[in-house]
């Protein structure tokens, strides 16, 4: 029991120890501390809208287009209103979920969907992984937002659609580098010596080629993040996207475009939030990279000099 | 670069493009009535029908794929129903503009990102490095449509420097460039910064140090040359995706190029300008790489073309 014990406490103590070595990282980091906070604070809004802590998102004609820091005003009136008076700071918020959920969805999915497909080609290959390659070559021979708007064009818009076609678009990206990341580890000693102690094909998968696979992915998926939500804020600007009475943050822009002259804050703010958020995607996607990465980390250094 | 590997090339980007015309005929074929592709949502029945037997969608399945294929193989793609003439004129008359903006806007934001990023790298750590790094991944986040919408509302709405869209002259070039500028500016001042500053400390600079060569000199003629490699990898990626052309940028500013013809056709149902935008797109594509690689195998003697 005793032994038992101490192997926990030696366990929780490199765990602990990795999550101070993250914070030292972070600290030597300002723009991913900032980068936090920012998501965090969206974060926080989007669980107080669940919970409805927001208050009524009602149409109220008197505050018609209200301009923002009007402190005189109830706080969610700090931002504004929009055309139909409806305060400006809880619809932010609402599309705040759309959009990002939209993007953490569309990642999860091209990430588990580009894994499987490139492990698969890299670790059996033959017809299959050939077909697997091709197609893929063939998707991303094509810009993103070209092939994502001809298959909204072809299935027409709605939020399922938007997520499928932006997932399918991004995935060969996720399956070139799995499937390369997959045929190195096939070659290692280690699953060599699992296939001689007689492990099936998937045994030797999830237990040794996955987690060998995994950070690389993880990585790719962090970066695709900001990207996604960038493409699905232009398909929704566009009207091929996100359709009302759903919002998104590239629709409320696209709604405020007609009052660009008379009421700036209606576009202003969606763009601006898309653009923190992206940021915050990315610094933090960088940011990771480096801390995962021993031979990146006189960037770190570099930067805390 | 041999002549086999040019025609393996374009055998293959032939193959790729017509695997997606022929996945985009059948799909409209196997999701609903292709006349919903054509024609609004409001048309009539008796409309339908007559689009129905003007398209020959009456007829089987394979008569209808070797009909379309054939068409395809002469290059025709069919009349514009938007403009009332044959769909590829319209395209090929887009087409230039959208490369000019693409191929100026690219241009710019490689020379301003190798200043920016050598000099934040000669700094790195300093204020300024810091500066360019905010300001960098700020135009490497920033929605450009949105960034397209501010710009108007500074330039044309409040001072009245500039035009809110249309297309007549140099002045209505500025704000599409500005916009397409930002998103390449951003990405490309982090990698160059990123490879500058492994460059400056690998061991051929110190050499070059050691050997009393200057520091202005070490700077950009030693680390320089070798930090740009990543810088124009990267730049080769971003052309292939500029062809596709300034898409929702060109749209905000009413700027007459493939992205805008391409978005308007999908808005208004116009299939043939659809068919032939993406065409075009991808031949302007496929020649854009083969020139991607022909550049960098000549920067590079360590890059062989196979």
């Amino acid at each position: 029991m005793t032994e038992a014990t101490s192997e926990l406490l030696g366990e929780r103590k490199a765990a602990s120890g990795r999550f101070a070595w993250f914070l030292r990282a972070l600290r030597g980091d300002p723009m991913a501390v900032a980068a936090t906070i920012w998501l965090l604070i969206v974060v926080f809004a989007i669980l107080a809208d669940a919970l409805s802590l927001l208050g009524e998102n009602r149409i109220s004609l008197k505050a018609r287009n209200l301009p923002p820091f009007d402190f005189s005003q109830a706080w969610t009136l700090w931002l504004g209103a929009d055309a139909l008076g409806r305060p400006l700071l809880v619809r932010l918020i609402q599309a705040a979920s759309t959009t990002i959920g939209i993007a953490l969805v569309t990642v999860l999915t091209s990430l588990v969907g580009g894994t499987v497909l490139g492990v698969i080609a890299g670790y059996f290959g033959g017809i299959i992984g050939n077909v697997i390659m091709r197609i893929s070559d063939i998707i991303l021979g094509f810009p993103t937002l070209l092939v994502a708007l001809f298959g909204l064009y072809l299935f027409g818009p709605s939020v399922l659609n938007l997520i499928l076609v932006l997932a399918i678009t991004r995935m060969p990206a996720y399956i070139r580098v799995a499937r390369a990341e997959t045929l190195e580890a096939r070659e290692r000693l280690f699953v060599d010596a699992a296939k001689v102690f007689g492990g099936g094909s998937l045994w030797i998968l999830r237990v040794h080629i996955l987690p060998s696979v995994a950070p690389t992915m993880l990585t790719l998926a962090s970066v695709n993040l900001a990207m996604v939500m960038l493409f699905e804020s232009g398909l929704s600007y566009l009207g091929l996207g996100i359709q009302p009475p759903a919002v998104s943050w590239g629709l409320m822009v696209a709604q405020g475009q007609g009052y660009l002259s008379s009421a700036w804050w209606l576009g202003f703010f969606p763009g601006l939030a898309v653009m923190l958020t992206t940021m915050s995607f990315n610094l933090l996607a960088n940011w990771f990279r480096i801390v995962n990465d021993p031979s990146q980390h006189w960037r770190l250094v570099s930067r805390r000099r | 670069m041999s002549l086999a590997y040019f025609v393996r090339r374009t055998i293959f980007a032939a193959l790729a493009l017509a695997a997606l015309m022929t996945s985009a005929f059948i799909l409209v074929r196997l999701t609903g009535d292709p006349v919903n592709l054509y024609l609004p949502v409001d048309a009539s029945d008796a409309a339908r029908e007559a689009m129905r037997v003007r398209l020959g969608l009456d007829r089987s399945l394979l008569a209808q794929f070797l009909d379309w294929a054939g068409d395809m193989l002469r290059l025709d793609f069919g009349m514009s129903l938007w403009h009332n003439r044959p769909a590829m004129d319209v395209v090929l008359e887009a087409l230039p503009n959208t490369l000019a903006l693409g191929a100026i806007a690219l241009t710019l934001a490689f020379l301003a990102a190798i200043v920016a990023g050598s000099i934040a790298a000669v700094n790195a750590g300093g204020w300024i490095d810091r500066g360019i790094n905010v300001l960098s991944q700020a135009a490497a986040s920033v929605p450009d449509f949105w960034l397209g919408l501010m710009g108007v509302l500074l330039f044309a709405v409040t001072f009245r420097l500039l035009p809110t869209s249309g297309f007549d002259g140099p002045v209505y070039w500025v704000l599409p460039i500005a916009c397409l500028f930002a998103r390449p500016f951003g990405t490309l001042v982090q990698i160059v910064r990123g490879s500058m500053i492994e460059a400056l400390n690998a061991t051929f600079v110190r050499t070059a140090r050691a050997k009393g060569a200057r520091g202005k000199r070490v700077i950009f003629v030693h680390a320089l040359r070798n930090a740009l490699l990543p810088a124009i990898t990267v730049t080769g990626d971003l052309a292939a995706q500029f062809a596709g052309g300034g898409g929702v940028v060109e749209v905000v500013f009413g700027f007459p190029g493939i992205g805008k013809l391409l978005i308007d056709g999908i808005l208004k149902r116009d299939f043939a300008i659809v068919q032939a935008s993406i065409f075009a797109v991808a031949v302007v594509i496929f020649i854009t790489n083969i020139l991607v690689d022909m550049l960098y195998a000549s920067i590079d003697p360590r890059v062989r073309v196979e």
